[in-house]
């Protein structure tokens, strides 16, 4: 696991039912992109978040499949639509095998 | 001519052959990393010819820094999208699945740009077409994806 990684979600705590909000996710995480060169030349290995899975009480909102086109930390702003009070639940895949996670729930006016 | 053993064995063997094959196109996953830019259209498509419109891509025209290049995406109904950059030595560089509780077919993140290029989006609706819109963006400094 690497050191340092925080996650940072930003969601509206409260809703109408039904209703459509907007997320917005943060990883830090250095996304070393494999294509790097070490001072002696040789290269730097592959260290990503390859994987974003985000869920609402089980239900995929988006699964995104990461490659090292994206930047360090990470950052992804999408919209969920939330059927009722419940829990969402975010996890990061790293390559090293870690999986961070974080959760946020919403309640419905 | 009577059946012999080393007949059946080439057919039996032939089969398998056969039988892995697509199994192995099946694994060979759109994200792989040294996948040329028409195996990455290939692999999303399979085969649907590709029309345009029905989905937009927002780039800056210009890009000072492409370490962190601004990139939105929206798809409306689509259920698989995918963000591609022919000009990187890693061309594909996301695949979203909108699961059913996406709100909208929508997805900004930043990317990096190696250089000035055309920067391709692929959406596969529901009824199976397949979207696509490029942007072109020059790059100032070339992010080493």
């Amino acid at each position: 696991m690497a050191a340092g990684v925080k996650t940072r979600v930003k969601l509206p705590k409260q809703v109408g039912a039904g209703e459509v909000v907007t997320i917005k996710t943060l990883i830090t995480h250095r996304m070393e992109s494999g294509q790097r060169l070490d001072a002696q030349g040789a290269p730097i290995p592959r260290s990503i978040i390859h994987r974003f899975h985000c869920t609402f009480e089980g239900e995929t909102v988006v699964d995104l499949e990461i490659g090292p086109g994206i930047s360090t930390n990470p950052f992804f702003e999408f919209q969920a639509r939330v059927p009722g009070p419940g829990v969402f639940t975010f996890a990061w895949h790293d390559d090293d095998g870690a999986i961070y996670s974080d959760s946020r729930a919403i309640s419905v006016i | 001519m009577p059946l012999r053993r080393r007949d059946v064995m080439r057919v039996s063997v032939g089969a398998l052959v056969a039988l892995t094959v697509p199994a192995r196109a099946q694994q060979l996953l759109v994200m792989q990393q040294d996948a040329t830019l028409d195996e990455v259209i290939a692999a999303f498509t399979q085969g649907t010819p590709i029309a345009e419109g029905g989905v937009s891509l927002s780039l800056p025209d210009l890009a000072e820094d492409g370490y962190r290049v601004p990139v939105a995406f929206e798809a409306t109904g689509a259920e698989e999208a995918m963000l591609i950059a022919p000009g990187n030595p890693v061309v594909p560089v996301l695949k979203i699945r909108f699961g059913p509780l996406a709100g909208s077919q929508k997805l900004a993140t930043r990317m990096r740009l190696a250089q000035t290029q055309d920067v391709l989006a692929l959406a596969r609706m529901p009824d199976g077409t397949v979207a696509q819109d490029t942007r072109s963006v020059s790059v100032v400094v070339g992010g080493c994806a």
